[in-house]
Protein backbone atom coordinates (compact mmCIF):
# COMPACT_ATOMS: atom_id res chain seq x y z
CA UNK A 1 0.00 0.00 0.00
CA UNK A 2 1.48 3.41 -1.02
CA UNK A 3 1.04 5.18 1.78
CA UNK A 4 0.87 9.94 1.90
CA UNK A 5 4.37 9.19 3.48
CA UNK A 6 5.64 6.75 1.53
CA UNK A 7 4.86 9.45 -1.17
CA UNK A 8 6.36 12.14 0.60
CA UNK A 9 9.55 10.20 0.73
CA UNK A 10 9.17 9.41 -2.86
CA UNK A 11 8.92 13.16 -3.79
CA UNK A 12 11.56 13.64 -1.37
CA UNK A 13 13.91 11.51 -4.05
CA UNK A 14 12.31 12.48 -6.90
CA UNK A 15 12.77 16.66 -6.24
CA UNK A 16 16.56 15.48 -5.61
CA UNK A 17 16.21 13.56 -9.26
CA UNK A 18 16.28 17.25 -10.98
CA UNK A 19 18.94 18.03 -9.15
CA UNK A 20 21.40 15.87 -9.83
CA UNK A 21 19.94 15.57 -13.76
CA UNK A 22 22.17 16.02 -16.81
CA UNK A 23 19.36 15.61 -19.50
CA UNK A 24 16.64 18.33 -20.35
CA UNK A 25 16.51 21.15 -22.08
CA UNK A 26 18.31 23.56 -19.06
CA UNK A 27 19.36 21.74 -15.94
CA UNK A 28 19.91 24.07 -13.07
CA UNK A 29 20.28 24.15 -9.77
CA UNK A 30 19.82 27.35 -7.33
CA UNK A 31 20.08 27.51 -3.91
CA UNK A 32 18.81 30.66 -1.74
CA UNK A 33 17.81 31.04 1.90
CA UNK A 34 16.31 33.26 4.51
CA UNK A 35 16.12 33.77 7.96
CA UNK A 36 15.17 36.77 11.14
CA UNK A 37 17.32 36.99 14.02
CA UNK A 38 14.71 38.74 16.51
CA UNK A 39 14.65 39.93 20.29
CA UNK A 40 11.32 40.75 21.78
CA UNK A 41 10.27 41.65 25.54
CA UNK A 42 6.92 41.43 26.80
CA UNK A 43 5.76 43.25 30.07
CA UNK A 44 3.30 40.51 31.08
CA UNK A 45 5.23 38.46 33.44
CA UNK A 46 2.45 35.66 34.33
CA UNK A 47 1.53 34.32 30.86
CA UNK A 48 3.51 33.46 27.22
CA UNK A 49 2.90 35.80 23.61
CA UNK A 50 3.11 33.48 20.97
CA UNK A 51 3.78 34.28 17.55
CA UNK A 52 2.45 30.53 16.90
CA UNK A 53 0.01 28.35 19.10
CA UNK A 54 2.37 25.27 18.17
CA UNK A 55 5.12 26.18 20.27
CA UNK A 56 5.28 25.62 24.19
CA UNK A 57 6.89 28.92 25.13
CA UNK A 58 6.78 32.68 24.16
CA UNK A 59 7.87 35.52 25.63
CA UNK A 60 6.67 36.88 29.09
CA UNK A 61 6.19 34.50 31.41
CA UNK A 62 8.75 32.04 29.53
CA UNK A 63 11.47 34.07 29.20
CA UNK A 64 11.43 38.16 30.24
CA UNK A 65 13.44 38.70 26.72
CA UNK A 66 13.56 36.14 23.67
CA UNK A 67 15.52 35.36 20.87
CA UNK A 68 13.41 32.05 19.75
CA UNK A 69 10.09 33.61 18.96
CA UNK A 70 11.03 35.35 15.53
CA UNK A 71 14.42 33.86 14.71
CA UNK A 72 15.04 30.85 12.32
CA UNK A 73 16.59 29.95 9.64
CA UNK A 74 15.19 28.97 5.71
CA UNK A 75 17.40 26.71 3.44
CA UNK A 76 15.96 26.32 -0.12
CA UNK A 77 17.42 23.75 -3.04
CA UNK A 78 15.56 24.03 -6.19
CA UNK A 79 16.77 22.50 -9.30
CA UNK A 80 14.92 22.17 -12.80
CA UNK A 81 15.99 19.33 -14.78
CA UNK A 82 13.55 20.47 -18.16
CA UNK A 83 11.07 22.80 -19.14
CA UNK A 84 8.69 20.89 -17.39
CA UNK A 85 10.07 19.35 -14.58
CA UNK A 86 11.85 20.68 -11.39
CA UNK A 87 11.99 19.82 -7.73
CA UNK A 88 12.21 22.14 -4.28
CA UNK A 89 13.39 21.34 -1.09
CA UNK A 90 13.11 23.60 2.09
CA UNK A 91 14.31 23.04 5.14
CA UNK A 92 13.41 25.38 8.08
CA UNK A 93 15.39 25.82 11.52
CA UNK A 94 12.54 27.40 14.38
CA UNK A 95 11.29 27.00 17.10
CA UNK A 96 9.51 23.36 17.69
CA UNK A 97 7.03 22.04 19.58
CA UNK A 98 9.29 20.55 22.11
CA UNK A 99 11.28 23.82 22.39
CA UNK A 100 14.41 22.42 20.17
CA UNK A 101 15.42 23.96 17.13
CA UNK A 102 15.55 20.76 15.12
CA UNK A 103 15.34 21.45 11.48
CA UNK A 104 12.12 20.32 9.82
CA UNK A 105 11.55 20.08 5.94
CA UNK A 106 8.83 22.68 5.26
CA UNK A 107 8.72 21.90 1.61
CA UNK A 108 10.13 18.75 -0.40
CA UNK A 109 7.72 18.46 -3.98
CA UNK A 110 8.35 18.13 -7.82
CA UNK A 111 6.55 19.80 -9.75
CA UNK A 112 5.22 19.12 -13.35
CA UNK A 113 4.75 21.59 -15.43
CA UNK A 114 1.75 20.42 -17.74
CA UNK A 115 1.47 23.13 -19.69
CA UNK A 116 2.94 26.84 -19.99
CA UNK A 117 0.21 27.61 -17.59
CA UNK A 118 -0.58 24.81 -15.44
CA UNK A 119 1.03 22.63 -12.97
CA UNK A 120 0.86 19.76 -10.61
CA UNK A 121 3.08 19.29 -7.53
CA UNK A 122 3.69 15.99 -5.92
CA UNK A 123 4.88 15.79 -2.08
CA UNK A 124 4.67 18.16 0.98
CA UNK A 125 3.76 21.47 -0.42
CA UNK A 126 2.25 24.80 0.77
CA UNK A 127 -1.04 25.37 2.01
CA UNK A 128 -2.44 28.33 0.72
CA UNK A 129 -4.71 28.81 3.46
CA UNK A 130 -3.77 32.72 4.38
CA UNK A 131 -2.28 35.60 1.31
CA UNK A 132 1.04 34.96 2.51
CA UNK A 133 1.20 31.46 2.92
CA UNK A 134 4.12 30.76 0.71
CA UNK A 135 6.60 33.55 2.05
CA UNK A 136 4.55 33.74 6.23
CA UNK A 137 8.65 32.45 7.11
CA UNK A 138 10.01 35.01 5.12
CA UNK A 139 10.74 38.20 7.39
CA UNK A 140 12.35 39.97 4.54
CA UNK A 141 9.28 39.70 2.13
CA UNK A 142 6.90 40.59 5.05
CA UNK A 143 6.09 44.45 6.22
CA UNK A 144 6.24 43.37 10.07
CA UNK A 145 8.58 41.18 12.60
CA UNK A 146 5.47 38.77 12.39
CA UNK A 147 2.60 38.16 10.73
CA UNK A 148 -0.29 39.25 12.49
CA UNK A 149 -1.45 36.20 14.84
CA UNK A 150 -4.81 37.44 14.89
CA UNK A 151 -5.34 35.94 11.79
CA UNK A 152 -2.09 33.61 10.73
CA UNK A 153 -2.99 31.89 14.20
CA UNK A 154 -6.46 30.29 13.05
CA UNK A 155 -4.05 28.28 10.21
CA UNK A 156 -0.96 27.12 12.28
CA UNK A 157 -0.74 24.16 10.07
CA UNK A 158 1.85 25.64 6.68
CA UNK A 159 2.00 22.76 4.50
CA UNK A 160 0.43 19.14 3.87
CA UNK A 161 1.80 16.12 1.94
CA UNK A 162 -0.37 15.08 -1.25
CA UNK A 163 -0.60 16.96 -4.61
CA UNK A 164 -1.76 20.37 -5.44
CA UNK A 165 -2.40 21.60 -8.75
CA UNK A 166 -2.59 25.06 -10.44
CA UNK A 167 -3.87 27.32 -13.16
CA UNK A 168 -2.83 30.64 -14.21
CA UNK A 169 -4.73 32.70 -16.84
CA UNK A 170 -6.66 36.26 -17.58
CA UNK A 171 -9.29 38.20 -18.14
CA UNK A 172 -8.43 41.86 -19.47
CA UNK A 173 -5.38 43.13 -17.69
CA UNK A 174 -5.84 40.49 -14.64
CA UNK A 175 -3.73 37.82 -13.83
CA UNK A 176 -5.03 35.06 -11.95
CA UNK A 177 -4.44 31.87 -10.50
CA UNK A 178 -6.42 29.07 -9.07
CA UNK A 179 -4.91 26.28 -7.01
CA UNK A 180 -6.23 23.01 -5.30
CA UNK A 181 -4.91 20.72 -2.95
CA UNK A 182 -5.47 17.56 -1.36
CA UNK A 183 -3.02 15.66 1.14
CA UNK A 184 -2.63 15.30 4.84
CA UNK A 185 -0.24 16.26 7.96
CA UNK A 186 0.98 15.03 11.01
CA UNK A 187 1.39 18.23 13.71
CA UNK A 188 3.12 17.63 17.10
CA UNK A 189 1.44 20.08 19.55
CA UNK A 190 3.52 21.53 22.52
CA UNK A 191 1.36 18.91 25.04
CA UNK A 192 3.18 16.06 23.77
CA UNK A 193 0.22 14.83 21.37
CA UNK A 194 -0.02 14.86 17.81
CA UNK A 195 -2.87 16.15 15.88
CA UNK A 196 -3.94 14.21 12.99
CA UNK A 197 -5.31 16.45 9.68
CA UNK A 198 -7.13 14.55 7.15
CA UNK A 199 -8.56 14.63 4.12
CA UNK A 200 -7.32 17.87 3.91
CA UNK A 201 -8.78 19.98 1.04
CA UNK A 202 -7.36 23.38 -0.10
CA UNK A 203 -9.05 25.94 -3.16
CA UNK A 204 -7.16 29.56 -3.39
CA UNK A 205 -8.13 31.78 -6.11
CA UNK A 206 -5.57 35.05 -5.97
CA UNK A 207 -5.65 37.55 -8.87
CA UNK A 208 -3.15 40.52 -9.67
CA UNK A 209 -3.78 43.60 -11.57
CA UNK A 210 -0.64 46.15 -11.47
CA UNK A 211 -0.62 47.89 -7.72
CA UNK A 212 -3.88 45.59 -7.00
CA UNK A 213 -3.54 41.71 -5.72
CA UNK A 214 -6.52 39.84 -3.60
CA UNK A 215 -6.61 36.39 -2.15
CA UNK A 216 -9.50 33.93 -1.52
CA UNK A 217 -9.56 30.61 -0.04
CA UNK A 218 -11.54 28.19 1.37
CA UNK A 219 -9.85 24.55 3.43
CA UNK A 220 -11.48 21.65 5.15
CA UNK A 221 -10.08 19.21 7.08
CA UNK A 222 -11.20 15.89 9.64
CA UNK A 223 -9.07 16.57 12.45
CA UNK A 224 -8.05 14.87 15.21
CA UNK A 225 -6.59 16.79 18.45
CA UNK A 226 -6.09 14.16 21.83
CA UNK A 227 -5.28 17.39 23.88
CA UNK A 228 -8.92 17.27 25.60
CA UNK A 229 -9.59 13.74 25.61
CA UNK A 230 -8.93 13.58 29.31
CA UNK A 231 -11.51 15.89 30.28
CA UNK A 232 -13.83 14.73 27.51
CA UNK A 233 -13.63 11.18 28.90
CA UNK A 234 -14.11 12.36 32.48
CA UNK A 235 -17.47 13.46 31.61
CA UNK A 236 -18.00 9.92 29.55
CA UNK A 237 -17.98 8.42 33.02
CA UNK A 238 -21.20 10.20 33.91
CA UNK A 239 -23.49 8.56 31.70
CA UNK A 240 -25.99 9.89 29.12
CA UNK A 241 -25.29 13.72 30.61
CA UNK A 242 -21.85 13.08 30.65
CA UNK A 243 -21.33 11.63 27.36
CA UNK A 244 -23.82 14.22 25.52
CA UNK A 245 -21.06 17.39 26.47
CA UNK A 246 -18.49 14.93 25.69
CA UNK A 247 -19.90 14.70 22.36
CA UNK A 248 -20.73 18.02 21.22
CA UNK A 249 -17.12 18.53 22.34
CA UNK A 250 -14.92 15.72 20.66
CA UNK A 251 -12.22 16.81 18.46
CA UNK A 252 -11.87 13.25 16.84
CA UNK A 253 -11.90 13.54 13.31
CA UNK A 254 -14.01 16.11 13.40
CA UNK A 255 -14.40 18.39 10.36
CA UNK A 256 -12.92 22.11 10.55
CA UNK A 257 -13.40 24.50 7.42
CA UNK A 258 -11.40 27.72 7.03
CA UNK A 259 -12.38 31.06 4.95
CA UNK A 260 -9.87 33.44 3.89
CA UNK A 261 -9.92 36.15 2.05
CA UNK A 262 -7.06 39.44 1.61
CA UNK A 263 -7.13 42.31 -0.52
CA UNK A 264 -3.23 44.19 -1.03
CA UNK A 265 -2.40 47.68 -2.46
CA UNK A 266 0.47 48.96 -3.42
CA UNK A 267 1.83 51.30 -6.10
CA UNK A 268 5.39 51.90 -3.77
CA UNK A 269 5.22 55.02 -2.16
CA UNK A 270 2.70 53.56 0.53
CA UNK A 271 1.20 50.18 0.94
CA UNK A 272 -2.28 49.09 2.31
CA UNK A 273 -3.24 45.15 2.97
CA UNK A 274 -6.04 43.78 4.73
CA UNK A 275 -7.33 39.91 5.69
CA UNK A 276 -10.00 38.40 7.24
CA UNK A 277 -10.49 34.55 8.03
CA UNK A 278 -12.90 32.40 9.55
CA UNK A 279 -12.34 29.25 11.59
CA UNK A 280 -15.32 26.86 11.60
CA UNK A 281 -15.79 23.68 13.93
CA UNK A 282 -18.24 21.77 16.03
CA UNK A 283 -15.28 20.86 18.58
CA UNK A 284 -14.01 22.57 21.60
CA UNK A 285 -12.44 25.28 20.16
CA UNK A 286 -15.67 26.26 18.95
CA UNK A 287 -15.55 29.12 15.48
CA UNK A 288 -12.87 31.63 15.36
CA UNK A 289 -12.91 35.04 13.82
CA UNK A 290 -9.94 37.53 12.62
CA UNK A 291 -8.81 40.59 10.95
CA UNK A 292 -5.70 42.89 10.44
CA UNK A 293 -5.31 46.10 8.40
CA UNK A 294 -2.02 47.50 7.75
CA UNK A 295 -0.80 50.59 6.14
CA UNK A 296 2.91 51.35 5.61
CA UNK A 297 4.80 54.44 3.68
CA UNK A 298 7.87 54.00 2.29
CA UNK A 299 10.06 56.98 2.51
CA UNK A 300 13.68 56.15 1.09
CA UNK A 301 15.13 52.94 2.70
CA UNK A 302 12.76 53.87 6.39
CA UNK A 303 9.09 51.95 6.11
CA UNK A 304 6.86 53.31 9.22
CA UNK A 305 3.76 51.00 9.16
CA UNK A 306 0.82 50.44 11.17
CA UNK A 307 -1.45 47.92 11.79
CA UNK A 308 -4.84 46.58 13.69
CA UNK A 309 -6.18 43.66 14.13
CA UNK A 310 -9.15 42.06 15.88
CA UNK A 311 -9.92 38.10 16.73
CA UNK A 312 -13.22 36.97 18.61
CA UNK A 313 -14.92 34.28 18.81
CA UNK A 314 -19.18 33.93 18.42
CA UNK A 315 -19.43 30.46 20.16
CA UNK A 316 -20.38 30.19 23.84
CA UNK A 317 -17.97 30.87 26.55
CA UNK A 318 -20.03 29.10 28.92
CA UNK A 319 -21.28 25.85 29.25
CA UNK A 320 -22.88 25.34 32.63
CA UNK A 321 -21.75 20.84 32.55
CA UNK A 322 -22.87 18.04 34.80
CA UNK A 323 -25.82 19.17 37.09
CA UNK A 324 -24.82 18.83 40.81
CA UNK A 325 -27.79 18.31 42.29
CA UNK A 326 -28.14 14.78 44.05
CA UNK A 327 -25.22 13.71 43.62
CA UNK A 328 -22.98 11.91 46.71
CA UNK A 329 -20.45 14.72 47.52
CA UNK A 330 -17.14 13.34 46.50
CA UNK A 331 -19.23 12.85 42.91
CA UNK A 332 -20.35 16.20 43.13
CA UNK A 333 -16.82 17.08 43.54
CA UNK A 334 -15.41 15.28 40.46
CA UNK A 335 -18.57 16.94 38.71
CA UNK A 336 -17.39 20.25 39.98
CA UNK A 337 -13.96 19.58 38.77
CA UNK A 338 -15.07 18.58 35.24
CA UNK A 339 -17.19 21.33 34.24
CA UNK A 340 -14.32 23.74 35.42
CA UNK A 341 -12.18 22.48 33.54
CA UNK A 342 -14.38 22.37 30.22
CA UNK A 343 -15.33 26.24 30.99
CA UNK A 344 -11.26 26.72 31.69
CA UNK A 345 -10.73 25.37 28.12
CA UNK A 346 -13.79 27.20 26.76
CA UNK A 347 -12.57 29.91 28.31
CA UNK A 348 -9.03 30.12 26.78
CA UNK A 349 -10.75 31.57 23.49
CA UNK A 350 -8.70 34.21 22.37
CA UNK A 351 -10.32 37.47 21.61
CA UNK A 352 -8.46 40.76 21.40
CA UNK A 353 -7.95 43.74 19.85
CA UNK A 354 -4.56 45.31 18.98
CA UNK A 355 -2.52 47.93 17.70
CA UNK A 356 1.01 47.64 16.70
CA UNK A 357 3.27 50.66 15.26
CA UNK A 358 7.06 49.19 13.58
CA UNK A 359 9.41 50.67 11.53
CA UNK A 360 11.26 49.02 9.02
CA UNK A 361 14.44 49.94 7.63
CA UNK A 362 16.10 48.67 4.55
CA UNK A 363 19.82 48.99 5.81
CA UNK A 364 21.54 47.15 3.48
CA UNK A 365 21.35 45.14 -0.16
CA UNK A 366 19.13 41.47 1.18
CA UNK A 367 19.25 43.16 5.23
CA UNK A 368 16.26 44.95 6.68
CA UNK A 369 15.72 46.17 10.21
CA UNK A 370 13.02 46.19 11.79
CA UNK A 371 11.53 47.70 15.51
CA UNK A 372 7.66 46.87 16.29
CA UNK A 373 5.32 47.78 18.96
CA UNK A 374 2.87 45.75 19.67
CA UNK A 375 -0.10 47.06 22.41
CA UNK A 376 -2.69 43.91 22.76
CA UNK A 377 -5.97 45.03 24.54
CA UNK A 378 -7.47 41.49 25.75
CA UNK A 379 -11.02 41.03 25.66
CA UNK A 380 -13.19 40.64 29.34
CA UNK A 381 -12.37 37.08 31.08
CA UNK A 382 -10.14 36.35 27.53
CA UNK A 383 -6.40 35.86 27.84
CA UNK A 384 -6.44 36.84 23.97
CA UNK A 385 -3.97 35.10 22.62
CA UNK A 386 -1.19 34.63 25.68
CA UNK A 387 -0.67 31.00 26.66
CA UNK A 388 0.88 29.41 29.51
CA UNK A 389 -0.96 31.23 32.06
CA UNK A 390 0.27 31.55 35.61
CA UNK A 391 -1.93 32.11 39.42
CA UNK A 392 -0.94 35.24 38.94
CA UNK A 393 -2.30 36.73 35.08
CA UNK A 394 -5.62 37.90 35.04
CA UNK A 395 -7.62 37.92 32.09
CA UNK A 396 -8.87 40.47 30.19
CA UNK A 397 -6.51 43.74 30.77
CA UNK A 398 -3.36 44.65 27.99
CA UNK A 399 -0.70 43.91 27.41
CA UNK A 400 2.79 45.58 25.62
CA UNK A 401 5.31 43.70 23.43
CA UNK A 402 8.62 45.24 21.70
CA UNK A 403 10.48 43.39 19.38
CA UNK A 404 13.30 44.03 16.73
CA UNK A 405 14.49 41.80 14.17
CA UNK A 406 17.11 41.92 11.20
CA UNK A 407 15.67 40.09 8.82
CA UNK A 408 17.81 38.96 5.69
CA UNK A 409 17.87 36.20 1.68
CA UNK A 410 20.31 35.24 -0.46
CA UNK B 1 27.71 70.95 -20.19
CA UNK B 2 28.87 67.58 -20.47
CA UNK B 3 27.75 66.47 -16.89
CA UNK B 4 24.57 67.43 -17.97
CA UNK B 5 24.41 66.01 -21.31
CA UNK B 6 25.98 62.59 -19.12
CA UNK B 7 23.29 62.63 -16.44
CA UNK B 8 20.39 63.31 -19.01
CA UNK B 9 21.73 60.00 -20.83
CA UNK B 10 21.28 58.37 -17.94
CA UNK B 11 18.17 58.90 -16.74
CA UNK B 12 16.97 57.83 -19.84
CA UNK B 13 16.75 54.07 -19.95
CA UNK B 14 15.54 52.41 -22.99
CA UNK B 15 14.08 49.39 -23.52
CA UNK B 16 15.38 47.17 -26.05
CA UNK B 17 14.77 43.83 -27.88
CA UNK B 18 16.99 41.86 -30.61
CA UNK B 19 16.24 43.73 -34.27
CA UNK B 20 14.37 40.66 -35.47
CA UNK B 21 12.07 40.64 -32.78
CA UNK B 22 8.30 40.81 -33.77
CA UNK B 23 7.82 43.74 -31.06
CA UNK B 24 7.42 47.01 -31.52
CA UNK B 25 5.93 48.52 -28.01
CA UNK B 26 4.58 47.19 -25.22
CA UNK B 27 2.41 48.85 -22.53
CA UNK B 28 4.00 49.87 -19.33
CA UNK B 29 1.75 47.11 -17.46
CA UNK B 30 3.02 44.52 -19.69
CA UNK B 31 6.51 45.73 -19.00
CA UNK B 32 5.59 45.29 -15.50
CA UNK B 33 3.96 41.87 -15.81
CA UNK B 34 6.94 40.53 -17.36
CA UNK B 35 9.39 42.03 -14.76
CA UNK B 36 7.64 40.81 -12.22
CA UNK B 37 7.45 37.40 -13.23
CA UNK B 38 3.51 37.45 -13.68
CA UNK B 39 3.63 37.00 -17.26
CA UNK B 40 5.89 34.60 -19.92
CA UNK B 41 4.13 35.31 -23.13
CA UNK B 42 2.09 37.82 -24.50
CA UNK B 43 -1.31 37.98 -25.54
CA UNK B 44 -0.46 36.65 -29.05
CA UNK B 45 1.44 33.90 -27.73
CA UNK B 46 5.01 35.64 -28.11
CA UNK B 47 7.35 34.36 -25.66
CA UNK B 48 8.99 36.99 -23.52
CA UNK B 49 12.06 36.48 -21.60
CA UNK B 50 13.10 39.29 -19.47
CA UNK B 51 17.03 39.96 -18.59
CA UNK B 52 18.10 42.21 -15.71
CA UNK B 53 21.17 44.24 -15.09
CA UNK B 54 23.09 43.62 -11.80
CA UNK B 55 20.75 45.24 -8.44
CA UNK B 56 23.95 47.55 -8.04
CA UNK B 57 24.31 49.10 -11.19
CA UNK B 58 22.53 52.74 -11.29
CA UNK B 59 20.54 51.64 -14.77
CA UNK B 60 18.45 48.78 -12.27
CA UNK B 61 17.34 51.57 -10.11
CA UNK B 62 16.44 53.74 -12.66
CA UNK B 63 14.80 51.11 -14.89
CA UNK B 64 12.90 50.01 -11.74
CA UNK B 65 11.54 53.18 -10.27
CA UNK B 66 10.79 54.70 -13.96
CA UNK B 67 8.99 52.42 -15.28
CA UNK B 68 7.89 49.95 -12.49
CA UNK B 69 7.71 52.62 -9.85
CA UNK B 70 9.49 50.41 -7.57
CA UNK B 71 12.75 50.72 -5.59
CA UNK B 72 15.36 47.97 -5.63
CA UNK B 73 14.69 47.16 -2.40
CA UNK B 74 11.15 46.64 -3.19
CA UNK B 75 12.06 44.10 -6.34
CA UNK B 76 13.92 42.21 -3.68
CA UNK B 77 11.25 41.66 -1.66
CA UNK B 78 9.04 40.79 -4.30
CA UNK B 79 11.20 38.13 -6.05
CA UNK B 80 11.69 37.18 -1.90
CA UNK B 81 7.93 35.89 -2.18
CA UNK B 82 8.39 34.39 -5.61
CA UNK B 83 11.32 32.42 -5.01
CA UNK B 84 10.26 30.96 -1.58
CA UNK B 85 7.29 29.94 -3.39
CA UNK B 86 9.45 27.78 -5.97
CA UNK B 87 6.86 29.72 -8.17
CA UNK B 88 10.21 31.45 -10.19
CA UNK B 89 13.22 32.86 -10.20
CA UNK B 90 14.15 36.66 -11.13
CA UNK B 91 15.09 37.60 -14.72
CA UNK B 92 18.37 36.16 -15.60
CA UNK B 93 21.34 38.84 -14.50
CA UNK B 94 24.17 40.52 -16.93
CA UNK B 95 26.75 42.59 -14.78
CA UNK B 96 26.27 45.63 -16.94
CA UNK B 97 24.92 47.00 -20.50
CA UNK B 98 27.33 46.14 -22.40
CA UNK B 99 27.29 42.62 -21.51
CA UNK B 100 23.04 43.03 -21.62
CA UNK B 101 22.98 44.40 -25.66
CA UNK B 102 25.31 41.32 -26.48
CA UNK B 103 23.23 38.97 -24.60
CA UNK B 104 19.82 40.48 -25.94
CA UNK B 105 20.92 40.93 -29.43
CA UNK B 106 21.77 36.80 -29.80
CA UNK B 107 18.69 35.55 -28.17
CA UNK B 108 15.35 36.63 -29.79
CA UNK B 109 13.45 36.01 -27.06
CA UNK B 110 14.95 38.74 -24.88
CA UNK B 111 14.34 41.77 -23.41
CA UNK B 112 16.62 44.11 -21.54
CA UNK B 113 17.02 47.66 -20.63
CA UNK B 114 20.09 49.84 -21.34
CA UNK B 115 21.79 53.94 -21.52
CA UNK B 116 20.49 54.38 -24.99
CA UNK B 117 24.74 55.09 -25.69
CA UNK B 118 24.69 51.37 -25.58
CA UNK B 119 21.86 51.30 -28.34
CA UNK B 120 23.61 50.43 -31.94
CA UNK B 121 22.28 48.26 -34.80
CA UNK B 122 22.46 45.18 -32.78
CA UNK B 123 19.73 46.14 -30.91
CA UNK B 124 15.58 47.77 -31.25
CA UNK B 125 14.31 50.15 -28.60
CA UNK B 126 10.59 49.47 -27.69
CA UNK B 127 8.26 52.32 -26.99
CA UNK B 128 6.40 51.53 -23.98
CA UNK B 129 3.43 53.36 -23.76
Amino acid sequence: MITKRTLLWLSFLLSAAPLAAYAGDAPSVSFNGFGTIGLAHSDEPDADYVPTILVPEGVGHSDDVSATIDSRLGLQVSGTASDRLSGVLQVVVEEQHDNTFAPIVEWANVRFQSTPDSYVRVGRTVLPGVMASEYRKVGYALPWIRPPVEVYNLVPVTNSDGIDAGFDFRTGEFNHTLRINYGEIDIDLPDGTVSRVRDLWGVAASTERGHFAAHVSYLRADITVESFDPLLSGFRAFGPAGAAIADRYEFDDERIDFFGLGVRYDPGDWFLRAEAARLESSTIIGDRNGWYLTGGMRIGSVTPYATIARIQSDSERFDPGLPLIGLPAPVAARAAALNAGLNGVLGMVPAQKSLSLGLRWDFARNFSFKLQYDYLDLDEGSPGTLTNEQPGFTRGGNVSIVSAAVDFVF
Amino acid sequence: MLAAVVSVAQADVVVVVAPDSPLISLTRSQLSDIYLGRINRLPDGTPVVPVDQADISAAHSEFYEKYLGRTPAQIKAHWSKLIFTGRGQPPRTVADGDKLATYVAMNPNTIGYVDPAVVDRQLKVLSIE
